[in-house]
C-alpha cells in the first residue's frame, strides 16, 4: 500500500466489478465480494465497504442478481450473493460497452498514434 | 424493463421496510465480523482489528441512509407523513378548517348546481348510438330556435340528400280512460321513422316503424309504444303489456313495444309516457278545429347524417331546399308575418336534442354562469386570505422547522396538502348540494303546467368533470399564492422581531389589502346584479295589469272537443255557468276563451269600417272570447258604451268590445262605439261586428310586453268553436276548484279535468324565471358580503396583532384612542374603495350581459350602483369595527412589556 496514489470508485463501475467479481467466484457473502475487489485492483481502489450494499440493493432489485442467507466456512450466517441468468447478460453487455469506451478514450489520449 | 422490476421491488419495499432495515443490520454486523477475524488472524489485536474494519466500512449511518433511500419510495414515505401531520393540524383547528370547507363546498357547489341545468338542458347527449351524427332542423327568427310543421318536415324528407333518416317528434297530451276515469297521459307524436333514424333497439317487442304511420296500413288498429317508466311505473315490468290495448282520445290502441330504459324522447324536459304516430291525433281528434297536424309548428325535426356528411354539408343542401319549404308551408303569409318575422329553417347539431325551454332560459343560464364563475373566485380569494394567515400564524413553528432541516418546498407542500385534504369532502358535499339545488330550481321554473319541465340532474361525466375543474381551480388559486410565498420567504427563528421580519409582515399586510380589494370588486359585481334582478322583479309584480288577478280561478276544459256546436254549444256553456254560479265557493262565474298570462295570444286581422265613412284601416287585435260577466269579474272597467249580454249571445247581431288602446288607434276621432269591425276580404267572411263597448287596457299574454291592441267577441254561434275555460271568482279556491269538477262531472261527464291554476298562481308562474334568477343573485350577493366581511376583518385583525407594539407605542406617545380607530377603519376603506372603483367598471362592462334580463330598469341605472356602494362601505365598517376598537382599547404597558 503507501505510496501508489489510490483512485475512487467511479459511479457505474462498481455495479460491473460486482457482477465480474461473481461470476468468477460464484455465491460469495458482501465481506467477500468487497475484498475480492480490492485484491483484483491490487489494492489501488479506495473502497469504502459500505456503498457495496447499496449497489447490491440495487442490483438485486434489477434482478442480475439475488441473495439468499447460508453459512459462512466460519460458521457465521451471512447473506450470500449469486449471479442470475439476467446478470450473465448484463455482463457480456457492459463488457462490451466498456471495451468500446475505453478503446475509443485511448484513441484520444495518444493523438499521434490516431488519425486526429 | 430493468427500471420497472427495480420500481416494483421498491414499491413492495414500502410495506417491508422494516425487514429490509434489520437483514441490512445483520448484514452488516456480519460483515464486520469477517473483517474483524481477517484482521485477528493477520496478528492485530482486537482493538486495532475492529477501527479498521470499521473505517474501512465508512460509517454505518450513511450506508443505511442510502440503503433506506433505495428501499422504498422515499418521497411517497414523506408525503404520507405530510398528510398526516396536515390531518392532525386541520383537526387542531376547527374552525378554520369548518369556514375553509364552507368555502370551498358553497364555491363548488354553486358552479355545479348551475352546470348541471346547463348540462341538462343544453348539452346531455340523447341516449342513442352515434348521437354526434344527429342533425336539428329548426324554424327560427331573432335568438329563439323553435319547431316545425308537419308540412314543412315531410318537405324537406321529400328533398333532402344527406341524411340516412329522418324524424318529426312533438308532445302531446292524451285523454287516457281507465276505470271508468279520463286522466291525461303525457305523450308524443313522433313519425314511424323515429326510432330507426335514432337507431334505438326496444326494450320488449318493437318499436314504431313508417308502416305504422297510417291506419289503413297498420294491422289491428292504431300502434303505440311506451316508455320504460311507464312501463316500469304502470305495468310493473309484466311482459305480457305487448299486446294490450289502451283506450286514449277514446280510441282504443295497441301497445307494440317498450321503448330503451333511460330514453325519454327528443324533446329534453318532457317525459312522453306513450308514443304513437301524428296521423292519430287528426283520426282521433276529428273535431279539433286546429288539429296538431296542419299549421302547427309544433315537431322537432332531426335528422340522422349520412357517415362523411359534415354538418356544414348538411347546412348547405338545407339552405338550396329551405326558401321552397318556408314558401310552401302550411302557415299562411299572414301568420307568418305576425309570429315568425324574417324567420328561416337552420341546422344545429342535434345530439343534444332539442327544448324550446333553451329559448326561455339561454341567456339566463349564461347570466348565472358567470355569476357562479365569479362567487368560486370569490370564495378561492377568501381561502387564499385564510391560508395566508395561517401561515403567518404558524411563523415560528415553520421557522423552527426550517432551521432544522425542513426543506421550504416541503413546507410549501403542507400546505397544499392541507387545501387537497379539504378539496374531496368539499367536493362531495358540493355534489349533493348541487342535486338538491337543482332539483329545487326546476320545480321552482316548473310552475305552470304548460312550462313544466323535467330535467335528469342526476351528476353524470359532465357534471363530474366541472366538478372536478372547480375543484383543482380552486385549489390552485386558494393554495398557490401562500404556497409560493411560504416557499420564498425566509424564515429566522432566532430574530422574529429582526427587519426581514418586519418586512414580511409589511407585505403579507399589502397582500391581504390587495385581497380585500379584489373581494370588494368582485362583491360589487354581484350586488348590482342582485340589485338590478331583484329591481326587475319588482317592476314586473308591479306591472299595472288591467284586472285584479287575487281569488281568480282557472279551469281549463276540453268543452270544445263535443260534438256540440253553434247554439247547441252556447246553450251547454250557459247551463254549466248557471250551475256553478249557484255552487259553494263560487262568487261568479264566466269563460274566456283565453286566460290572461300564460303567453298564448290568438291575432287576427281585422279592417275597422268607421261610422263617420273614414277610409278603413288594417289592424291586428289580439282576440279573445269571453263569457258576459268577464269583465266584472276581472275587475277590469269599462270605460265607454256596455258590456255584452244575455242577448248579444243568441242574437246573430254580432258585436264585440275594444280595448281603449285599439280603440285609439282604429278611431283617433273617438267615434269607436256604433262603428264597426270587419274580417280582411279575402277571408270572404263577411261577418261586421258592432263595436258596444270600450274596455281598460289589460295585459294580455305577457307581463314584459305592452297592453296589445284587444278586441273581445262573445261566445255567440259563429264560424269558429273556441276554446272555453271557465274563469271563476272565488274566495274559497279549493271549494271552487271541488264545485267546478263536480259540475263538469256531473253535465260533460266524459271529458278530463285539467289542471286549474288561480291568476295569482299564473302571475307568480310567468315572473318565475325572474324570481329564480332575482334569489340567485342575492344569496350570491349575501354570501359575498359575508365573504367579504370576513376579509377585511381577517386582514384588519392580523394586522392590529402585528402591530400591537407600535400601536402601543404610539398611544403612549400621546396618541388619542379616536385617532386610532380612525387609523384602523382607514385601513379598510382604503380597499374598499379601490375595489369598489374596479367593482364599478366591472359591473358597467357587464352591463350589456343584464339588460336581456332586465325589465323597467337600465343595466347603468345610478340608483343600484350608489346602493352597492353604500352597502359595501357600511359592511367594511362594520367588520373593520370590532379590530378597530381592539387597537383602540390597546394597553401601551401591556403591549411594551410583550417586546
Amino acid at each position: 500500500m503507501g505510496m501508489a496514489e489510490k483512485t475512487d470508485v467511479w459511479q457505474g463501475t462498481l455495479a460491473l466489478m460486482v457482477l465480474k467479481t461473481l461470476e468468477v467466484m460464484g455465491p460469495v457473502h458482501g465481506y467477500g465480494i468487497a475484498r475480492r475487489i480490492e485484491q483484483i485492483s491490487g489494492d489501488r481502489l479506495e473502497l469504502n465497504y459500505g456503498t457495496l450494499y447499496p449497489a447490491l440493493l440495487k442490483l438485486e432489485q434489477e434482478g442480475s442478481i439475488s441473495s439468499e442467507w447460508g453459512v459462512s466456512e466460519n460458521n457465521r450466517r451471512a447473506r450470500y450473493y449469486k449471479l442470475t441468468r439476467a446478470g450473465r447478460k448484463q455482463i457480456k453487455k457492459e463488457t462490451q460497452e466498456w471495451k468500446q469506451t475505453t478503446a475509443i478514450l485511448a484513441r484520444f489520449l495518444s493523438p499521434a498514434k490516431g488519425r486526429l | 424493463m430493468k427500471e420497472v422490476r427495480a420500481w416494483l421491488f421498491r414499491i413492495a419495499g414500502v410495506f417491508n421496510r422494516r425487514q429490509r432495515e434489520l437483514e441490512l443490520a445483520e448484514e452488516i454486523e456480519c460483515h464486520l465480523r469477517m473483517h474483524i477475524d481477517d484482521s485477528l488472524r493477520s496478528g492485530m489485536t482486537a482493538e486495532e482489528a475492529r477501527r479498521l474494519a470499521l473505517i474501512k466500512l465508512g460509517g454505518i449511518a450513511p450506508t443505511q441512509e442510502t440503503y433506506r433511500d433505495r428501499v422504498g419510495i422515499p418521497f411517497l414515505e414523506t408525503l404520507a407523513e405530510d398528510i398526516r401531520y396536515s390531518f392532525r393540524m386541520l383537526r387542531k383547528t376547527p374552525l378554520f378548517t369548518t369556514v375553509a370547507l364552507l368555502t370551498l363546498t358553497l364555491g363548488i357547489g354553486a358552479n355545479t348546481a348551475i352546470f348541471t341545468l346547463t348540462n341538462a338542458l343544453f348539452l346531455r347527449s340523447l341516449p342513442v348510438p352515434e348521437a354526434k351524427r344527429l342533425a336539428l332542423i329548426t324554424y327560427e327568427h331573432a335568438d329563439s330556435k323553435r319547431p316545425l310543421t308537419l308540412k314543412m318536415f315531410n318537405d324537406i324528407k321529400q328533398s333532402e340528400q344527406v341524411f340516412t333518416g329522418m324524424l318529426a317528434w312533438a308532445d302531446y297530451t292524451f285523454q287516457w280512460s281507465e276505470d271508468g276515469e279520463i286522466k291525461l297521459l303525457p305523450g308524443a307524436l313522433a313519425s314511424g321513422d323515429s326510432f330507426s333514424t335514432l337507431e334505438l333497439k326496444p326494450t320488449l317487442g318493437r318499436l314504431l316503424t313508417a308502416a305504422d304511420d297510417h291506419l289503413a296500413s297498420g294491422v289491428g288498429g292504431w300502434a303505440a309504444v311506451i316508455s320504460y317508466d311507464f312501463w316500469q311505473k304502470h305495468f310493473n315490468f309484466d311482459p305480457n303489456v305487448i299486446g294490450r290495448a289502451i283506450n286514449l282520445n277514446s280510441v282504443p290502441v295497441k301497445v307494440v313495444g317498450v321503448m330503451p330504459a333511460g330514453f325519454e324522447g327528443v324533446n329534453i324536459g318532457s317525459r312522453p309516457s306513450i308514443v304513437l304516430p301524428p296521423q292519430f291525433a287528426a283520426f282521433s281528434a276529428p273535431k279539433q278545429p286546429s288539429s296538431p297536424l296542419k299549421g302547427n309548428p309544433i315537431f322537432t325535426v332531426i335528422g340522422r347524417m349520412k357517415p362523411g356528411i359534415t354538418l356544414a354539408q348538411a347546412h348547405s343542401e338545407l339552405d338550396r331546399i329551405a326558401i321552397a319549404v318556408i314558401e310552401n308551408s302550411d302557415i299562411s303569409p299572414t301568420e307568418r308575418e305576425i309570429f315568425f318575422p324574417g324567420a328561416r329553417i337552420a341546422l344545429h347539431p342535434g345530439a343534444a336534442g332539442y327544448s324550446g325551454a333553451r329559448n326561455l332560459y339561454r341567456r339566463s343560464l349564461v347570466v348565472l354562469e358567470i355569476l357562479v364563475t365569479i362567487i368560486l373566485l370569490l370564495c378561492c380569494t377568501n381561502l387564499a386570505g385564510l391560508f395566508s394567515a395561517r401561515v403567518a400564524a404558524r411563523q415560528r413553528d415553520l421557522a423552527v422547522r426550517s432551521a432544522l432541516g425542513a426543506d421550504r418546498f416541503r413546507l410549501a407542500r403542507e400546505l397544499f396538502i392541507e387545501i387537497a385534504l379539504l378539496i374531496p369532502v368539499a367536493a362531495t358535499l358540493a355534489l349533493l348540494l348541487a342535486h338538491s339545488i337543482a332539483a329545487a330550481l326546476i320545480s321552482a321554473l316548473s310552475l305552470r303546467q304548460w312550462s313544466r319541465i323535467s330535467l335528469d340532474t342526476s351528476p353524470d361525466r359532465n357534471v363530474l368533470l366541472l366538478t372536478v375543474a372547480c375543484s383543482f381551480g380552486a385549489a390552485l388559486l386558494a393554495g398557490v399564492i401562500p404556497a409560493f410565498r411560504t416557499a420564498r420567504s425566509h424564515f429566522n427563528p432566532n430574530v422574529p422581531e429582526s427587519t426581514a421580519w418586519h418586512s414580511r409582515v409589511r407585505s403579507l399586510t399589502r397582500f391581504g389589502k390587495s385581497l380585500v380589494s379584489i373581494q370588494v370588486a368582485v362583491s360589487f359585481t354581484l350586488l348590482v346584479a342582485a340589485g338590478l334582478f331583484t329591481a326587475t322583479l319588482h317592476r314586473l309584480l308591479t306591472v299595472h295589469l288591467g284586472f285584479n288577478p287575487e281569488n281568480v280561478l282557472v279551469v281549463p276544459t276540453a268543452l270544445k272537443d263535443l260534438p256540440e256546436t253553434g247554439a247547441r254549444r252556447v246553450a251547454l256553456y250557459e247551463r254549466i255557468l248557471q250551475r256553478l254560479n249557484t255552487m259553494p265557493g263560487i262568487q261568479i262565474a264566466s269563460g274566456a276563451a283565453l286566460p290572461l298570462l300564460q303567453g298564448i295570444q290568438s291575432n287576427i286581422r281585422f279592417v275597422s269600417i268607421g261610422s263617420h265613412g273614414e277610409t278603413p284601416r288594417n289592424i291586428n287585435l289580439s282576440c279573445n272570447r269571453i263569457g258576459r260577466r268577464y269583465f266584472e269579474l276581472m275587475g277590469t272597467r269599462i270605460l265607454a258604451g256596455r258590456n255584452f249580454t244575455l242577448n248579444d249571445e243568441h242574437s246573430h247581431h254580432h258585436v264585440c268590445i275594444l280595448s281603449s288602446s285599439a280603440a285609439k288607434h282604429l278611431f283617433p276621432q273617438g267615434n269607436a262605439i256604433g262603428s264597426y269591425l270587419n274580417e280582411p276580404e279575402e277571408e270572404a267572411n263577411l261577418l261586421p261586428y258592432e263595436i258596444v263597448g270600450i274596455a281598460e287596457n289589460t295585459m294580455f299574454s305577457d307581463l314584459r310586453e305592452q297592453p296589445a291592441d284587444a278586441v273581445y267577441l262573445s261566445f255567440q254561434p259563429g264560424d269558429v268553436e273556441p276554446e272555453f275555460n271557465l274563469i271563476i271568482k272565488t274566495n274559497d279556491v279549493a271549494a271552487a276548484i271541488a264545485s267546478s269538477r263536480k259540475v263538469l262531472h256531473e253535465l260533460v261527464p266524459n271529458l278530463p279535468f285539467y289542471e286549474p291554476i288561480t291568476e295569482h298562481q299564473q302571475l307568480n308562474a310567468s315572473v318565475a324565471r325572474e324570481r329564480v334568477v332575482a334569489t340567485l343573485a342575492n344569496s350570491f350577493a349575501a354570501l359575498a358580503l359575508l365573504l367579504t366581511a370576513i376579509g377585511v376583518y381577517g386582514m384588519l385583525a392580523f394586522q392590529v396583532r402585528q402591530r400591537t407594539t407600535e400601536i402601543g407605542v404610539r398611544i403612549a406617545l400621546g396618541a388619542q384612542r379616536r385617532g386610532v380607530l380612525q387609523m384602523v377603519l382607514g385601513q379598510a376603506l382604503l380597499p374598499t374603495s379601490v375595489g369598489a372603483l374596479v367593482g364599478t367598471a366591472a359591473a358597467l362592462a357587464s352591463s350589456p350581459l343584464f339588460a336581456a334580463l332586465l325589465y323597467g330598469i337600465r343595466a347603468s341605472d345610478p340608483r343600484i350602483y350608489v346602493g352597492t356602494m353604500g352597502v359595501l362601505t357600511l359592511v367594511a365598517i362594520l367588520a373593520a369595527w370590532v379590530p378597530a376598537r381592539r387597537a383602540a382599547s390597546i394597553d401601551p404597558m401591556a403591549a411594551l412589556r410583550c417586546e
